[in-house]
């Protein structure tokens, strides 16, 4: 910065103001000796003519004022030496300095980043990146339509061989064919004529049996079912049914209201079913059968593949983390061990880490089975740490000795009893009270949280 | 009263129900009993700088009001004890910290803070028969702990100058009477004498036309502009300092004196061209050569030790 600087305007400038504070203070010395008081008298009072009074000197250090009335007042100040001098002081008593400062330390961070972003962004898309891009962005795509396309088909073949299966069954269901498309797909997975008939009238025959039949198909076995089991299965359905919101608005209809179970069918599948988008608003028209079941199973099995999937990656995700947390047990453990066999000569002091490392294991996983464990464990720490070094957490900033009593650093010369001046950090109390004592803002800097700080024969509770 | 009066109660009765409802304590205070204050407030800062102030800006510039400061300084005026209480205990070391810096002693400070209190309470009865305090001055733009240390700071003034003492940093003193005895030659910094009298003479010239210049290119300035160049040259702050008084960023202090360099360089060459018939090559010079001549004095006059015979004679 300084290198930009006009050293010859600098140097001008400089024997200037010289100059011109010589005159200033001459012209001073003048008006003491005539002992003039009219300025002296307007300086306090409010709204004087020639000085800023007090509380306007103290809005504008703190940058509280309008912008017109901010003009106003810097108008002033540039040509008031004593104003300017008097809120030069309050400006700097205020900590303003620091806090531009940290505001321009944040905003730069923020500012490059949307650039960068940006430019990466129109770089990704220029016409020259496009020749990279494209081919790879090809066959990504290409590559996931294959998948879910043999996904699919896949699916499909195992879905049609149930299907030939359960045609017997197909012209039972006929009679509720009206009522839509899932009492098909519910006929087929009793697969018997009475237990379809048994299904269709449990879960009756509306727009949200798609979702029923995911529910039925997450929560059932695939295997087909013996007519006890099945019952006892339409009877937890029913009971799925009444606990699980319809995607409907509507509640499902009873089975004896068919024309309405008709009309209402359209709507619920193409709201619910995302899987098979092929079971729609045609409900009403006349489909083929196996078609219909085999697109419905598809969509049973997919969310049943998912939830499976969903439950494999939960038990990995467990397993790791409990394999993890073991092997972390274990290197302790071996660790402790080497320290005793190094030290096996030792004989009480060398199984004294191997001991500490097998209660710390044992804590450990007794602490992640509890409820609050983690609020239990930095006081397990402590604990252990009294225990075994048998002193308080202390630490000595500034000549001040804190220890640690309760989360708050307490000044050693603190008295329970005695007066205590609470402020909380980031309060105008707080910045005036580091703007007269900087030297405490440091110790409460150093120290973070809540901190007891006896200052000058007061004691302070700065709060967080 | 008028619709823009009616608008504006309307405003203030509305502003002043949000500032109560965000004052942590509001020490029973009413709307009846601050909206006078908030009424004075808005007419010093706002209505008086911008005729076309709108109702939006008016509810905003109510709504930065301190509450809970505000309050606190309400509830004095109207002879609170607990919030004279809460005032003493929050702001008394606020108090002390600014007489000790504005005083050469701790028993000086002591007094000092002692005095700002008994005129923060009031030393004069009103008509009413309350004491006529300081607080009432107190709008709530800014934080209260400022305003204290505003009020200590003018009260400190006043003392000094009815002590027919000027105020002035003993660095600024010891320099300037460095700098007078230097121009009244009774010191013994001798600076090498010019070899022609009237070369010096042109010299002195052209510097009081140089000053002359600055002093109405300054003038001429901005307002934000000619507060930089007093805080900055005539206040001798740090551009970090200056920035803060401005409201800036130290970098855009910066950036703003070298951009000044330049414009008053320009101007100043402008007004010497014009009154003084040089060219600009000449102005030039003369700048450089006035800037030079500024330094040298600078370096002999900052010296600690007096030159020694050996080293006046070397100067010679």
């Amino acid at each position: 910065m300084k290198s930009d600087f006009d050293q010859e305007m600098d140097s001008l400038l400089r024997g200037h103001a010289r100059r011109a504070r010589r005159a200033f203070e001459e012209a001073a010395e003048l008006r003491a000796r005539a002992d003039d008081t009219s300025q002296s008298a307007a300086s306090l009072s409010g709204g004087s003519m020639t000085h800023l009074d007090a509380d306007e000197l103290s809005a504008y250090a703190e940058n509280a004022l309008p912008a017109p009335t901010r003009a106003r007042f810097m108008s002033h100040l540039a040509d008031c030496d004593e104003c300017r001098r008097s809120v030069t002081r309050l400006v700097l008593a205020s900590g303003v300095a620091n806090e531009l400062e940290k505001r321009a330390a944040v905003a730069p961070s923020k500012v490059v980043k949307t650039p960068a972003w940006r430019e990466r962004l129109v770089a990704l898309f220029s016409p020259r990146a496009w020749r990279y891009v494209v081919p790879v962005v090809a066959l990504a795509f290409v590559g996931i339509v294959s998948f879910i396309a043999l996904r699919a088909d896949r699916e499909s073949k195992g879905v049609s061989g149930r299907a030939a299966k359960s045609t017997v069954s197909t012209p039972a269901s006929d009679m509720n064919h009206a009522a839509g498309i899932e009492e098909s797909a519910e006929t087929q997975m009793a697969n018997t004529e009475t237990t379809s008939t048994t299904t269709t009238s449990a879960i009756g025959a509306n727009n949200s049996t798609s979702t029923n039949a995911a529910t039925t198909t997450a929560h059932a076995p695939s295997k087909p079912q013996q007519n006890g089991e099945l019952e006892a299965r339409t009877d937890s359905l029913s009971a799925e049914e009444r606990k699980r919101p319809s995607t409907d608005s509507q509640p499902p209809p009873p089975i004896e209201n068919k024309e309405a179970q008709s009309a209402n069918a359209p709507s619920a599948p193409a709201a619910t079913n995302n899987a098979a988008p092929s079971i729609a608003p045609e409900s009403n028209n006349v489909r083929s059968l196996p078609t219909l079941a085999r697109n419905q199973q598809e969509m049973s099995n997919n969310q049943q593949v998912t939830v499976q999937q969903s439950n494999a990656r939960e038990a990995n995700r467990s397993a790791m983390q409990s394999e993890r947390g073991n092997q972390t047990d274990r290197d302790r453990l071996t660790q402790s061990d080497n320290a005793t066999n190094d030290a096996a000569q030792g004989g009480a002091a060398a199984q004294a880490p191997k001991t500490k490392a097998r209660r710390e294991v044992r804590a450990r996983n007794e602490s992640e089975t509890s409820p609050g464990a983690r609020k239990a464990q930095p006081q397990d720490d402590k604990r252990e740490k009294d225990n075994s070094n048998n002193v308080v957490e202390t630490r000595t900033v500034a000549g001040h000795q804190f220890h640690r009593e309760g989360g708050a650093w307490v000044d050693a010369n603190y008295n329970s009893g005695q007066a205590t001046v609470t402020v909380k950090r980031g309060s105008e109390q707080y910045r005036a009270l580091i703007a007269d004592e900087p030297a405490l803002g440091r110790i409460a800097d150093a120290l973070g949280g809540e901190v007891i700080i006896v200052w000058h024969g007061r004691a302070y509770r700065i709060k967080p | 009263m008028s619709r823009q009066a009616t608008e504006f109660e309307e405003i203030l009765r509305e502003g002043t129900l949000r500032l109560i409802s965000r004052a942590v304590e509001a020490r029973s205070l009413d709307a009846v009993t601050l909206a006078p204050r908030l009424r004075s407030i808005c007419e010093k800062y706002l209505l008086r700088d911008h005729a076309g102030t709108t109702a939006q800006e008016i509810g905003d510039f109510l709504d930065t009001v301190r509450a809970d400061d505000l309050c606190l300084a309400v509830a004095c005026e109207r002879g609170d004890d607990a919030a004279w209480h809460d005032l003493m205990e929050q702001y008394r070391p606020t108090v002390l910290s600014a007489a000790r810096n504005a005083s050469a002693s701790e028993d000086a400070a002591e007094e000092l803070a002692q005095s700002v209190w008994a005129e923060l309470y009031g030393l004069r009865a009103r008509a009413d028969g309350r004491a006529a305090g300081k607080l009432a001055y107190y709008s709530g733009c800014g934080s209260l702990g400022g305003w204290l240390r505003a009020v200590v700071g003018q009260l400190a003034v006043d003392r000094h100058r009815k002590s027919a003492r000027l105020v002035q940093t003993e660095e600024a003193s010891e320099f300037d009477r460095l700098v007078q005895a230097h121009e009244s030659g009774e010191d013994n910094f001798n600076v090498a004498p010019a070899p022609d009298p009237e070369h010096a003479l042109a010299r002195r010239e052209t510097i009081e036309a140089l000053h002359n210049a600055l002093t109405q290119v300054i003038n001429e300035l901005g307002a934000e502009d000619r507060l930089l160049i007093k805080l900055y040259y005539f206040d001798g702050l740090r551009l970090r300092e200056a920035g803060a008084v401005l409201g800036v960023h130290e970098a855009t202090a910066s950036r703003r004196l070298t951009r000044l360099h330049t414009e008053v360089r320009t101007r100043v060459e402008a007004i010497l061209v014009a009154e003084r018939g040089w060219t600009k090559q000449e102005a030039t010079r003369s700048l450089a050569d006035a800037a030079a001549h500024m330094e040298t004095d600078l370096s002999q006059l900052l010296a600690v030790e007096p030159l020694t015979i050996e080293q006046r004679e070397e100067a010679r």
